[in-house]
């Protein structure tokens, strides 16, 4: 018994680098059992609930400051930071299993919080996403749209509330027009950098053996059964080869008759070499997410102050030269749009036209950039999590005091809202960022070189093809340790 | 429409709770602690101070009894403030934004003075000010 459970927990330990250990969770009763529970995505949601409650609130009619205000401290240095350095990497997208924003559009779909009772009709119109827009390009554009604000969106709690509540809204109308999740799939701009993200996770929901999949008929993890509602992510659980739109909701769990899928822990990044998938709007979104980690180093915690008020558009100039508002606003949005989808991705390009001349590939340039755009997910990603790193350990305390007075009201509910300011391990944040960056690029290089290998099949191609990319990557990574300590 | 289950009901109630209650409590929870500090004290004026850019003193006129124990809690509202009565000797010093900050005293003169913010907190900061009215 001590024996199993020893090695149960070396299993668990070594699942996230080992492709040889992958742990099951459903193989324990506990899990298992609560997966398959019917309240548990209620459950986990309504926490969610309460805080984005108090948020939505506190942006409207508590305290415009920002570092007093609960909007700001919870959404731009908790969540932010929590989404970006715990969730994502090792738990996929954990984030959509417990999101309050589409959970009114479920509950309305699906007539009821909890129970799925016989002879069930779904509510709302339940029409099909259009076909031209079954794709990540109004998430890519809806994302680069709203991050074009994001000096008023950290400092300014209004903007943070109606943001939300727009969002809130939106995916409540949408289920009502729309089948299942079609807002999380097609729209929602968190969605899209969380399925890009999620294929560097330690975690997936998969099935067990395929083969019995294929043989069953009835489908239930897609069309629903007596105990669930089948996916309402618009996907075949029964054929999932990545994350990238799984959102861990666990209905095809409850739904599958012969308990064949699996929640595992695995090692990090694997899906990078599922070839199934790639797409040139996927890929876009890395670049996306590549370029402004860059320019948001940049603007928030560069010396650069005058970039800053770019960002702002309400700017007023205190001196001769300044630009004014709409001025400077109009030069950061173009710095955002730009680099984003032209400066960035362009260069990228250029690499990987280098590397199908060195390789004297016969496929497209198009093709090997769409495959090699899937090595900036590790690197992308730890510049993300090294720009996160700070705000949390800068700023940790702020979280403490408006607990206490989550409307600025000058309340002091639990004690701890005039705990003083105290940044740790300030000294560490350096070396912390430069190490994420290190852990990314290997990560990058890794797979990398994989993904080469599966491009040009013959291994001394393959090595030439990805010394370009290779060159790509060290670049990028000196230019966010450039960025962090420079 | 169906006829709800006692677990859907529950369920309704507790996202009710969430959504509807919890908000409204707030508004109660600030009237309690108003009316609670008002019966501890004679005369209790809550002042909010905003840079002059975004509204300024609220309220910018003040009416005092002469010789009536008075409080004063101040909220710096969008950045530092302080309060300032010469002729009553009133500093409060600075107040840290999203900060309150109490202040007792005895209006022991006649007359109409002015108040106005001590610390540089905008580029408008000069025009900062008040008025208080004290009267018999």
């Amino acid at each position: 018994m001590v024996d199993g459970r020893a090695s149960s927990l070396k299993n668990l330990l070594t699942s996230f680098i080992s492709h040889r250990n992958e742990f099951d969770l459903t193989d324990i009763e506990f899990f298992r059992r609560i997966f398959k529970h019917r309240a548990f995505q209620w459950a986990v949601i309504l926490p969610n609930l309460f805080i984005f409650v108090i948020v939505v609130i506190s942006g409207f009619v508590g305290t415009p400051v920002g570092n007093m205000s609960f909007a700001v401290v919870f959404v731009w240095i908790l969540w932010w930071f929590a989404l970006m350095t715990v969730l994502t990497p090792l738990f996929s997208r954990l984030w959509c299993m417990i999101c309050p924003l589409p959970a009114f559009g479920d509950w309305l779909q699906r007539r009821g919080f909890i129970k799925k009772e016989g002879g069930f009709r779904w509510f709302g119109l339940n029409k099909p996403w259009p076909a031209p827009l079954k794709n990540l390009w109004p998430v890519n554009f809806i994302f680069l749209f709203i991050a074009t604000f994001i000096v008023l969106l950290t400092t300014r709690p209004v903007v943070t509330s109606i943001l939300l509540l727009t969002l809130f809204v939106l995916g409540t109308v949408l289920a009502l027009l729309f089948a299942k999740r079609a807002f999380c799939r097609y729209i929602c701009p968190v969605g899209g950098f969380l399925g890009l993200y999620s294929m560097f996770a330690s975690f997936e929901i998969r099935p067990k053996d395929r083969t019995l999949c294929e043989r069953h008929v009835t489908k239930e993890c897609v069309r629903g059964s007596d105990t669930s509602f089948g996916c309402p992510w618009l996907i075949y659980p029964g054929g999932l080869e990545r994350n990238n739109f799984c959102g861990l909701c666990m209905e095809c769990i409850k739904a599958c008759p012969y308990n064949n899928l699996a929640v595992r822990i695995r090692r990090f990044a694997k899906d990078l070499l599922v070839k199934s998938g790639r797409a040139l709007d996927e890929v876009y979104k890395a670049h996306i997410m590549l370029a402004l980690a860059l320019i948001y180093i940049a603007i928030t915690q560069g010396p650069w102050g005058w970039l800053r008020d770019w960002g702002n558009v309400f700017y007023k100039p205190t001196y001769g030269f300044a630009l004014s508002g709409i001025q400077g606003f109009a030069i950061h949005a173009a710095i955002v749009w730009s680099s984003s989808l032209i400066i960035v991705p362009g260069v990228f390009y250029l690499f990987c036209a280098l590397s199908k001349y060195l390789a004297k590939g016969e496929g497209s340039t198009k093709n090997v950039f769409i495959n090699f755009s899937y090595t900036l997910i590790p690197i992308g990603l730890a510049g993300w999590i090294g720009f996160s790193i700070p705000i949390i350990l800068v700023n940790w305390s702020y979280i403490l005091n408006v607990i206490s007075d989550p409307l600025g009201w000058g309340w002091d509910l639990f004690g701890t809202k005039y705990i003083p300011w105290q940044p740790v391990l300030l000294e560490a944040i350096p070396y912390l960022q430069i190490l994420a960056v290190i852990i990314g690029l290997i990560y990058s290089i890794k797979y990398g070189s994989e993904i080469s290998k599966q491009v040009y099949q013959d291994e001394r191609r393959a090595v030439g093809a990805f010394l370009p990319i290779a060159i790509f990557l060290i670049l990028v990574s000196i230019l966010f340790i450039w960025l962090f300590v420079g | 429409m169906s006829k709800l289950s006692k677990t859907e009901l529950i369920c309704l109630l507790i996202i009710i709770g969430i959504v509807v209650v919890m908000p409204i409590s707030f508004y109660i929870y600030e009237d309690v602690l108003r009316v609670n500090r008002a019966a501890a004290q004679p005369l209790e004026v809550h002042i909010f101070a905003w840079a002059s850019e975004n509204g300024g003193w609220q309220p910018n006129e003040i009416h005092l009894k002469l010789n009536v124990k008075t409080k004063f809690i101040i909220l710096a509202m969008d950045t530092a403030h302080s309060l300032i009565i010469e002729e009553l000797g009133i500093d409060t010093g600075p107040i840290p934004p999203g900060y309150r900050k109490e202040i007792e005293f005895i209006p022991s003169k006649e007359g109409v003075f002015t108040f106005y913010c001590g610390v540089l907190c905008s580029a408008d900061h000069h025009f900062m000010t008040g008025k208080i009215i004290v009267e018999r």
